[in-house]
């Protein structure tokens, strides 16, 4: 049996040229975005295809840069994704793990206890009430602490602990091994690409999330990224729906963006969390690599 | 048992949560002595109190140049309160959580000033506590008419909910048409009247205005010019006349007022109260606007663009006609981009806008819906439940200073020669606040603690010198106010009927039908003769017969203004 | 206090079943340890605050707070069932929430696998590196541009129709092109993104499954069908099951977006139907009273999935 490098049969190279139309389609509004970020508003508009700037001007990026306190949004983003994303792969494998034996007794009351939760919310109301007791408002942990614990997150790798073969755990469990040991030493290793996974979710979950941050935070010094995006994309809708149109001076700050300073406000805002990707690929890529070498 | 636990625990604690806004805390409006209070400019009690602005995006700063100059003139101390009031989840939460500074105006959609005191949110604001601490503020209500009888709370005539704002800042027409000058001149056609450039540089070369009008008739003669005949010369039949947006009407509302219709307003057709969405008039609107669409004077596109997209079309100059306030004429830098001004921004550009008064209409109407419906009094400032007789007396006077008085024209701009500069003339251009100083809030604390209110005078800080002129001698001349603004027959100024609820609970019914009924007619999905009874029957039956019902009880708008 | 003791004395005096129960708790102390974080942090964030749900029932004031607010008879309710623009919204949702099951659901599914058949490494980790991409793209990013691929003036379909001697079609404004238009460019956005999961779950396959079947001259498409596919087939389940508990979210911001009055008929869902009527206008009764609706409706569809799932498997929620 010949490794397949060598021959490449016609399903293969059918399904090869299929993968690059598709990349192309999908890399499309990736590109346009990014030649409009470079492009000059005068010579180019949102209108049309634009695949090409007449010129690279990176006059919107120093904009964009310039503009308020998106540094420090920067870094709050940072800060919430890390330890946010830190905080929801802990409680999730904390609460996955113990649901994943189907002999933990109450095991589906307290699954329930779980789902509830997913569905009933008091509403917004409530939910600010809260953080304004506990002390939360206004501080970064208001943007964390909500969210730490993820019921739909806690489902995917409760399911993904129950397919690991509970052989080798069991062995473990006779060796004197405590269920801590058992969960980091035997459990996790193995679960990689799901933990991955997760991670993954969890990071673009929290590098992406505004609405806490829109109804939590007050002082401008802890604001995020995306809530500067918002900004920069819908300040026109502010002004159209006040009376922008009429006054000037005061509230007149809401300009309308140029294109290419909205284009490179969504490159900037993409940017890092597009780039971790690769970083965490070979999880899901090398096992499939094994599957397929052999195939 | 771990459940009973459980939901014991979850009550007790839920309790403990929503204990703190659970009170109704309602003030029954106790007789207030005024003559127990101190003196106007008796400030010798050290007051401190929290205050908000009512444009601001939180961004002030703790003891900034203005919190500084009116604590020691008022003898108080400051709290500031960060609050993005353009964030209207924030603010609504704010509210709805009962978590208010001493004085607020920021409007939370939806509650009316009597539903905020009713909610004990509010407290109310004697008059006799106006006339003496806020004479300034109630000599406006007074010049404002019908102003001292707005706001009152129910069943009284000297307890207002709220404190108003004038808004001299959108006098005057709002709108008006433009028409691509070079493409007239291009295809030979007459300008209706004499123009006038509007300034000699900035691109304000290449536009003109005068106050003469096309007929409806005129308008679809040239737009069809515009359309077919090749009016920028490229050879190509790439050119439409008028290129509406999707999500609103400006578009429209000098073509609405040609037919005498003001969107949103009521009127007096063949003796009955009718809104302007169901009347016999709008119909023929419709009729108008789908012959042009039939006729591929309207761009087709339409349909799928919003009016930002639509100033993109336009600036790429394939579109003839457009809408424009007197500030996107004088170039204003706040309305960059837009259309019209955005095809006259580039040096190079060739193009030529010429405004024009609005079109008349097949039975002579002419003229744009006013931007407030009776008087230009609006907005809302608030004072919090829990603040005292003594502290309301300091407030008033604050505010009166501060926005009435013209002398405390450093809490916007600073002062002129340290921090800020006039754009042109002295006294008769913008005022520009120097780079090294926050425009707004910030390290200075410019506009941190006004509440959003104009004189003329101060119209004159905040808009261009060619704005001005634009609305002197156009747009707000008197006999063009006088002829040409469209007011609604009735309004409920007062809060007397119930209409805001209905408004909650029907407008996005109403809107829905009337917004599919209009673009279905224009492209001409719907036979509007066939199809226009079962649309009015469609808007009664869903909440718009109890909104006329409720209309009629409000007050006529024509007695409201002569303060009756 | 009194209850306790009895209970426990009760708790002694009981079957076998129930001291082997014990016996078994306390054997897991730990788990139940470890599930003690999780389950106080639920409790805070999403318990405590749930009393608030009970505006659904009510007529919200800020000054009364949300247990002194009066009842209202199911007011909200009856509006929105009184609406017949609020039932169309219903219907709406619920064809473009199962035609995107049908379609958009199983799409990354069949990306994984075909993924998974090819065997350069450099080629497969480019080809999913791009793919995932457009998912970080906001739809009102996304929608600007699909409204200049459509457009019938500038766009590159009509611009291929008309090469084709065809008409230009005003796609986003037909009432029969535009829910085929959101499934197309929903896939697109999302189907690379959704692949991950279900990579992952491939990524752990016992390879020692497929040499098995090489060894039996297993064709590809066979090791597909019978291996690659019933490995993951626990993971498709649970995700189905967790997206029909969503079956009244049917992409609000994709809609919000994207629609225009001329297809409302068609395009008109719940939330954007709820958003145009002016809810952030301060209606958080209402907003609460429809949020319990979809959600109600959410809960019964996993109920009913999970217990038609279990009655032929063992892969359920629980």
């Amino acid at each position: 049996m010949k490794i397949g490098k060598k021959r490449v049969s016609l399903f293969e190279l059918g399904l090869m040229i299929s993968f690059i139309v598709f990349s192309i389609l999908v890399l499309y509004p990736f590109w346009q975005t990014l030649v409009l970020s470079f492009s000059d508003p005068n010579q180019i508009s949102g209108l049309g295809m634009n695949l090409w700037p007449e010129k690279w001007i990176p006059d919107a990026y120093q904009f964009v840069f310039g503009y308020g306190s998106i540094m420090q949004a920067y870094i709050n983003t940072i800060i919430r994704t890390v330890v946010g994303t830190f905080l929801i792969v802990s409680f999730t494998m904390l609460a996955a793990y113990p649901l994943s034996k189907r002999d933990l007794p109450y095991r589906n009351t307290i699954t329930i206890f779980f789902l509830i939760a997913m569905f009933f919310s008091g509403g917004i109301i409530p939910d600010y009430l809260l953080i304004k007791n506990l002390g939360l408002l206004n501080t970064r942990w208001a943007l964390i602490l909500p969210s730490a614990v993820n019921v739909f997150y806690i489902i995917i790798m409760r399911n993904y602990f129950m397919t690991i073969d509970k052989g080798i755990e069991e062995s473990a469990v006779m060796d004197g091994a405590n269920y801590f040991t058992v969960l980091t030493k035997i459990i996790l290793p193995l679960s990689k690409p799901v933990i991955a996974t997760i991670g993954l979710w969890a990071a673009v979950f929290h590098w992406n999330e505004w609405f806490h941050a829109l109804v939590y935070i007050q002082d401008e010094s802890k604001t995020v990224l995306q809530m500067i995006v918002r900004d920069m994309l819908t300040a026109m809708d502010l002004s159209q729906s006040a009376d922008g149109g009429a006054i000037g001076g005061a509230g007149a700050n809401e300009n309308l963006m140029q294109s290419n300073v909205r284009a490179a406000t969504v490159m900037i805002s993409i940017g890092p969390i597009i780039l971790i990707y690769p970083f965490i690929q070979k999880y899901f890529i090398k096992g499939i690599m094994i599957g397929s070498l052999k195939g | 048992m771990m459940k009973r636990y459980v939901m014991g625990a979850l009550l007790s604690a839920t309790l403990v949560v929503a204990g703190c806004s659970s009170e109704a805390g309602k003030k029954e409006g106790a007789e207030v002595d005024v003559a127990q209070l101190p003196e106007a400019g008796d400030f010798s009690e050290k007051l401190t109190l929290n205050l908000s602005g009512s444009i601001t995006r939180g961004k002030v700063e703790d003891d900034n140049y203005v919190q500084k100059r009116l604590e020691e003139q008022f003898n108080i101390k400051i709290e500031n309160t960060k609050l993005d009031t353009w964030n209207a989840e924030q603010v609504n939460l704010m509210v709805a959580s009962g978590d208010l500074p001493d004085t607020f105006a920021f409007t939370a959609g939806g509650q009316t000033s009597q539903q905020l005191y009713d909610s004990g949110l509010t407290r109310t604001i004697p008059k006799e506590m106006l006339e003496k601490y806020a004479p300034r503020y109630m000599k406006m209500l007074e010049e404002n008419q019908p102003g001292p009888i707005l706001n009152l709370k129910k069943g009284t005539d000297n307890e207002y909910l709220q404190l108003v704002g004038q808004y001299s800042h959108v006098y005057g027409l709002p709108w008006g048409p433009t028409l691509r000058l070079d493409w007239l001149e291009n295809l030979g056609i007459e300008p209706p009247g004499e123009m006038t450039q509007v300034g000699p540089s900035g691109g304000r070369e290449k536009i003109f205005y005068t106050d003469a009008a096309y007929t409806l008739d005129e308008l679809e003669e040239i737009l069809t010019a515009f359309t077919f005949d090749d009016p920028d010369g490229n050879g190509k039949n790439d050119t439409y006349g008028i290129s509406p947006a999707n999500n609103n009407l400006n578009w429209a509302q000098s073509l609405l007022g040609a037919f005498g219709l003001g969107s949103g307003y009521n009127f007096l057709e063949d003796g009955e109260l009718v809104k302007t969405e169901i009347s016999q008039k709008y119909k023929e609107f419709l009729k108008t606007m789908a012959k042009w669409y039939d006729m591929g004077l309207i761009d087709p596109e339409f349909t799928t663009i919003d009016e930002k997209t639509s100033w993109e079309k336009y600036k790429q100059g394939n579109i003839g006609y457009y809408i424009a306030q007197p500030s996107y004429l004088a170039m204003d830098d706040w309305a960059k981009g837009r259309a019209p001004q955005n095809i006259v921004e580039n040096p190079q550009s060739t193009a030529k806008i010429l405004a024009t008064g609005p079109e008349i209409g097949p039975d002579g109407n002419q003229g744009v819906r006013a931007y407030l419906p009776v008087v230009n009094l609006a907005d809302s400032f608030y004072v919090s439940k829990d603040v005292t007789d003594e502290e309301l007396a300091r407030i008033l006077q604050i505010f009166d200073y501060i926005n009435h008085d013209n002398d405390a024209r450093w809490t916007l701009f600073g002062e002129v020669g340290e921090h800020s500069d006039w754009e042109g003339e002295p006294n008769k251009s913008a005022l520009k606040v120097r780079p090294e100083f926050a425009k707004e809030e910030g390290n200075s604390g410019f506009w941190a603690y006004n509440f959003r209110t104009y004189d003329k005078e101060r119209v004159q800080w905040i808009n261009s010198e060619y704005t001005l002129k634009l609305k002197n001698e156009f747009y707000a001349r008197d006999d063009i106010q006088e002829k040409m603004l469209i007011r609604p027959y009735k309004w409920d100024m007062l809060n007397e009927t119930d209409l805001k609820e209905l408004e909650n609970r029907y407008s996005g019914q109403l809107n829905t039908i009337v917004d599919e009924f209009r673009m279905k007619a224009i492209v001409g999905e719907v036979d509007i003769d066939k199809e226009w009874d079962k649309y009015v029957k469609n808007y009664l039956k869903n909440g718009g017969e109890q909104m006329i019902e409720e209309l009629d009880k409000a007050p006529i708008v024509e007695d409201l203004l002569k303060g009756e | 206090m009194k209850k306790n003791i009895t209970a426990n004395v009760a708790s002694v005096n009981l079957k076998d079943k129930r001291k082997s129960t014990w016996v078994q708790i306390k054997r897991m102390k730990l788990l139940y340890f470890m599930l003690l974080f999780p389950v106080i942090m639920m409790f805070i964030f999403n318990y405590l605050p749930m009393y608030g749900v009970i505006i659904a029932f009510k007529d919200f004031s800020p000054g009364l707070g949300i247990w002194g607010s009066p009842w209202n008879d199911f007011a909200h309710f009856e509006r929105m069932f009184s609406d017949f623009l609020f039932i169309r919204a219903l219907k709406n949702t619920i064809v473009i929430s199962f035609l995107k099951i049908f379609i958009a659901f199983p799409a990354p599914i069949i990306f994984a696998i075909l993924l998974n058949e090819i065997r350069s490494p450099k080629f497969l980790k480019v080809t999913q590196s791009i793919s995932y991409l457009p998912h970080f793209m906001s739809w009102v990013i996304l929608s600007a541009m699909i409204i200049e691929i459509f457009s019938p003036q500038r766009g590159i379909v009509n611009f291929i129709i008309t090469v084709f001697g065809g008409d230009p079609v005003n796609f986003l404004a037909s009432k029969v092109f535009f829910i085929p238009i959101l499934l197309i460019t929903d896939v697109w956005k999302e189907i690379g993104y959704g692949a991950i999961i279900y990579l992952a779950a491939i990524a752990s396959i016992d390879t020692e499954m497929y040499e098995a079947a090489d060894m039996d001259g297993a064709s590809r498409f066979r090791k597909m069908i019978h291996i690659t596919l019933p490995s993951i087939m626990p993971m498709v389940i649970i995700l189905f099951i967790l997206r029909l508990g969503g079956i009244l979210n049917a992409g609000f911001d994709q809609i919000l977006n994207l629609y225009n009055p001329l297809v409302y008929e068609v395009a008109d869902i719940i939330d954007t139907y709820v958003y145009r009527s002016g809810l952030e206008q301060f209606q958080f009764d209402y907003a609460t009273a429809v949020g319990l609706f979809k959600n109600v409706i959410g809960i019964i569809f996993i109920l009913g999935a999970n217990a038609i799932i279990r009655r032929r498997s063992e892969h359920g929620i629980w």
